[in-house]
């Protein structure tokens, strides 16, 4: 298991009183895992952050700092449902060319077993963070993105609700059964 | 759901958590490069008035304006004081 990063490493929350500058800062390393993970791709990532900040700054900066997060990841994810509109053909293609849910499942199926190599190796670390990334990218996007706004960047149902344009109780309904997935392809006892 | 099933649950999140969180902090130099960079055109982009003060500015203008157009109508004119009479005086008919 990958030790928590220290407390200079650690990509901190932000916090009440802090500047726009800093608040860009604090957030641009998860935004940009968080899109890239939704378009499997660091280039579509890196302007989806991009078009994010600017309308955040433009339309946004003047509110007050708290509401900056979940102003933010609401239009991150907009941001990212537009992308996979504009892809839509794409993705049908890709689909058509590369496979059914069968073969999908296939891919599944393929993830690494994280416990397989020396537990100490950094070759073991970046397995383990590959195996979860192919997990967090085998679900459907927006039990994905709602997963990782409540585990990860730690918004409450209601903040993530915000950003996501969907209900509480949806909110509720994908992030279990991301959960129960996430937990069913990495095992309990992961990593 | 018992305490057991719980703890494992949340020793499952916080792993996840600590993978991604290391994830997010070992990217590469190149890519952190482009963030900042994007960060500051962000802020660059920031309008330079903030957009609040503009109608507030008009609406003042504008209130200005017609209290001073109230008080210049609302001015009683001066009767010509004693004119008339003097000119009488100076040209009796």
């Amino acid at each position: 298991m990958r030790p928590s990063p220290s407390r200079a490493e650690r990509v901190e929350a932000p916090t009440a009183g802090c500047s726009l500058e800093q608040f860009l800062a604090a957030v641009e390393r998860r935004a940009l895992r968080l899109a890239e993970l939704a378009t499997g791709d660091r280039e579509d990532g890196l302007d989806i952050v991009q078009d994010a900040m600017v309308k955040l700054v433009q339309r946004y900066g003047h509110h007050d700092a708290q509401e900056w997060t979940p102003l933010f990841y609401r239009i991150l994810q907009s941001k990212i449902r537009d992308w996979h509109r504009r892809n839509l053909v794409r993705n049908r293609l890709r689909v058509w060319l590369w496979g059914d849910d069968e073969e999908h499942s296939d891919q599944l199926a393929q993830i690494p077993d994280a416990e397989s190599s020396d537990p100490q190796s950094q070759v073991q670390t970046e397995r383990t963070l590959a195996t979860l990334e192919q997990a967090l990218k085998a679900l459907p996007l927006r039990q994905q993105q709602v997963f990782l706004l409540r585990a990860w960047e730690g918004l409450d149902v209601a903040q993530t609700a915000q950003a996501m344009g969907c209900s509480s109780g949806s909110v509720k309904t994908h992030y279990a059964r991301a959960l129960n997935k996430l937990r069913a392809i990495l095992g309990e006892h992961w990593p | 759901m018992t305490h057991s099933s719980s703890d494992r649950e949340q020793r499952f999140l916080d792993a996840v958590k600590a993978e991604l969180d290391g994830g997010a902090v070992a990217l590469d130099s190149a890519t952190v490069a482009r963030l900042q960079r994007i960060r500051r055109a962000a802020l660059r982009s920031r309008p330079s008035h903030p957009a609040w003060w503009i109608p507030a500015g008009a609406f003042a203008t504008l209130a200005v304006a017609i209290t001073v157009g109230f008080l210049w109508i609302a001015t009683p004119v001066p009767e010509p004081n004693g004119v008339l009479e003097e000119l009488d005086a100076c040209c009796p008919r």
